[in-house]
């Protein structure tokens, strides 16, 4: 047997680069981004890194593709999972305002995995931005697929069977499930995604990326359950007093004397 | 407007899930605002104590195997069916949201998550929730009906409900569960370390170095009597378990002084304890974010001001001994 892995995952700005004064939002609730580095969302790194150690655990060869909804920022991104063995990387092509509009994005995986079936989906639980938290839901549901989400963990148990474990509202679940199902992974820990060697690299560089026009619905206005209306910077600034001192003991003594003190006698 | 509250009796959590849930609808909807409870549920000796979460007018106690988004999905879809409110509340943990979500799909609704606000008076209704990895606040209007909210967790703060409940029914849906596509092998409590009720809490984050150095903090936490908590570097790296994650995937606390050491004050982790009565950063960086979201920084390694706290409170502890 051959089983079909696909992982969705995203590019997003890093925001905590950022400074406080450097959102700039547009009379059209545009947010410039420009000026920092791209990463992946950090729940999508993990969702790759645990498919890539997935494949390599099962007992029967996995194929396995990786697939974002975007535009050309997810290029580099690409290249470097052909050379983490994935064996498709595709983008789905679109320059629509996806940001507030989860349906969208979960259509257009889809239709691609309609014509592309797979056993399992592995997504992120949430991605910056939109910090919609809801992708992975929407597209189980449009498949009709069970999902388990706060994934940390997932491992092949025989022929047919996964074993799960993953975040409840109150503690750790570990379960078996039967594929097909969508999985969301959440904080797992020690799953960054590894670094490719140069060798590597070499032997996938001619490898190209898959570019479709993304399936997304016609009026993607009406497919949005929401429509973004207004958006505004927090201004969470306290009063950020620095404690003045010669060495780190006198600033810890000043600190003691002037604040904590009175604070711990509140407690 | 008319509201059904959906919660999670088989969660610890339930408890603060449905105070939060009632602040929200006292916030947002007014105490008085007519509305109806669903409560799943799988221990049958705690009822009764179930059934007083959330008095409302209605009350429906659905017995399930266990929490299997799946079984409260088609129970849930089917009330909506044969009783439909125009929004469900559900809490702001991780299965309310994946039930709002799943709802709103069954039932061709509109969703959001960790909602703040809900102007339910507006036409479309507005809910405002932070975006951009917490850094902003959006404004999103709704568009379709029935609205699904899972609500933001520590948003309202807690509340008791004062309704009188007109109507209780209950019903039996243990049976679904041989039908599933998983099995449960293992259930782990989550240990927690008190951090949602701490009044005094110590933070970690990746500036603290390595698993040595964060156990090393953890005890003086210990000693100090606080609670210990990390950002997500700190537990992605396993330096300290999941439960002691704080933020926006993490916990939310309100304690009265939080110190954060080697943590540089990303919106994600801040949402974790901007309800602090009191915060001090502890950074080499004085343009770390926290320095100023703080009310005081010490620009400076947090080991050795740390060492020099813990000598002055063991100093003024032991004076307090002598003198009494
Ligand atoms: C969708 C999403 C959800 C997220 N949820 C969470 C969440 O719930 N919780 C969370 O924490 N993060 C969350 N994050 C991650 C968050 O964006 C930040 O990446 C993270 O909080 C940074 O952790 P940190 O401050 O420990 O590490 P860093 O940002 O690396 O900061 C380390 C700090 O330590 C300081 N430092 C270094 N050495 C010393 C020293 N010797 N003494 C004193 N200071 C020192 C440095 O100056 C620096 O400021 C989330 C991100 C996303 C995209
Ligand atoms: N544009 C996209 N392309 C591919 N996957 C996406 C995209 N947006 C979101 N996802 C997936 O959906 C998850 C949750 O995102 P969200 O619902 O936007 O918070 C992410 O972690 C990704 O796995």
């Amino acid at each position: 047997m051959i089983m079909d892995v696909l992982v969705c995952f995203k590019v997003v700005p890093d925001l905590d680069q950022l400074p406080p004064g450097g959102w700039e939002i547009d009379s059209a609730l545009r947010v410039e981004t420009g000026f920092v580095k791209t990463m992946l969302n950090p729940y999508d790194e993990s969702a790759l890194e645990l498919a890539l150690r997935f494949a390599e655990s099962a007992p029967f060869p996995v194929k396995l593709t990786a697939l974002t909804v975007g535009g050309r920022e997810a290029e580099s991104y690409l290249k470097t999972l052909y050379a983490l063995r994935f064996d498709r990387a595709v983008r789905l092509e679109s320059d629509a305002d996806l940001r507030f509009s989860p349906e969208s994005v979960a259509a257009a995986i889809c239709a691609f995995v309609r014509h592309n079936p797979q056993d399992l989906i592995i997504m992120g639980r949430q991605s910056g931005v939109g910090d919609n938290a809801a992708t992975p839901l929407i597209t189980a549901e449009m498949l009709d697929w069970p999902c388990i989400s706060q994934v940390t963990g997932i491992k092949i148990r025989g022929e047919d069977w996964l074993e799960l474990g993953s975040m409840v509202d109150d503690g750790f679940l570990r379960q078996l499930a039967r594929p097909p199902l969508v999985a969301a992974v959440g904080n797992a820990p020690h799953a960054y995604l590894r670094v490719p060697t140069l060798k590597e690299r070499l032997a996938c560089r001619d490898k190209k990326v898959e570019v479709i026009e993304a399936a997304i619905p016609a009026s993607e206005k009406k497919a949005a359950g929401c429509a973004l209306a207004g958006l505004a910077v927090i201004d969470r600034r306290r009063a950020g007093v620095k404690i003045e001192g010669a060495n780190p003991q006198e600033k810890a003594r000043r600190l003691y004397q002037e604040y904590l003190k009175g604070w711990l006698a509140e407690l | 407007m008319n509201y059904t509250v959906v919660l999670n009796g088989c969660s610890r959590t339930v408890q603060s899930q449905a105070e939060e849930l009632a602040a929200f609808i006292e916030t947002n909807l007014g105490a008085a605002a007519p509305g109806r409870c669903i409560i799943f549920y799988s221990a049958p000796e705690k009822k009764d104590e179930l059934a007083a979460l959330f008095p409302a007018e209605y009350l429906l106690l659905v017995r399930v195997e266990r929490y299997q988004p799946e079984f409260f999905l088609s129970a849930l879809a089917r009330l909506a069916q044969d009783n439909p409110t125009p929004l469900y509340l559900f809490p702001g943990g991780y299965s309310g949201s994946e039930l709002a979500v799943r709802l709103a799909c069954r039932l061709g609704g509109s969703s959001l998550t960790a909602v703040q606000k809900l102007e339910a008076a507006q036409e479309p209704p507005v809910c405002c929730k932070t975006v951009y990895s917490g850094y902003l606040q959006a404004r999103l209007e709704l568009r379709r009906k029935p609205y699904c909210l899972s609500i933001a967790r520590g948003g309202a703060g807690q509340r008791r409900r004062a309704v009188k409940v007109r109507e209780m029914a209950e019903l039996d849906m243990r049976g679904a569960a041989e039908a599933s596509f998983c099995r449960e092998l293992e259930f782990k409590e989550a240990g927690g370390g008190g951090l949602e009720q701490a009044s005094f809490i110590m933070a970690a984050g990746r500036g603290v170095g390595s698993k040595e150095k964060t156990e090393k903090f953890k005890q003086a936490a210990a000693e100090l009597g606080a609670a210990f908590g990390v950002s997500r570097p700190v537990a992605m790296n396993a330096w300290a378990p999941l439960s002691a994650l704080i933020g926006a995937s993490g916990v939310i606390s309100r304690p009265r002084l939080c110190i954060a050491a080697g943590v540089s004050g990303a919106a994600a982790f801040y949402a974790g304890i901007e309800k602090s009565k009191h915060i001090v950063a502890l950074n080499i960086d004085e343009f770390a974010p926290l320095v100023q979201t703080a009310d005081v920084a010490v620009i400076d390694d947090y080991e050795a001001v740390l060492e020099e706290l813990l000598r002055l409170i063991r100093q003024e502890r032991e004076l307090k001994a002598k003198g009494e």
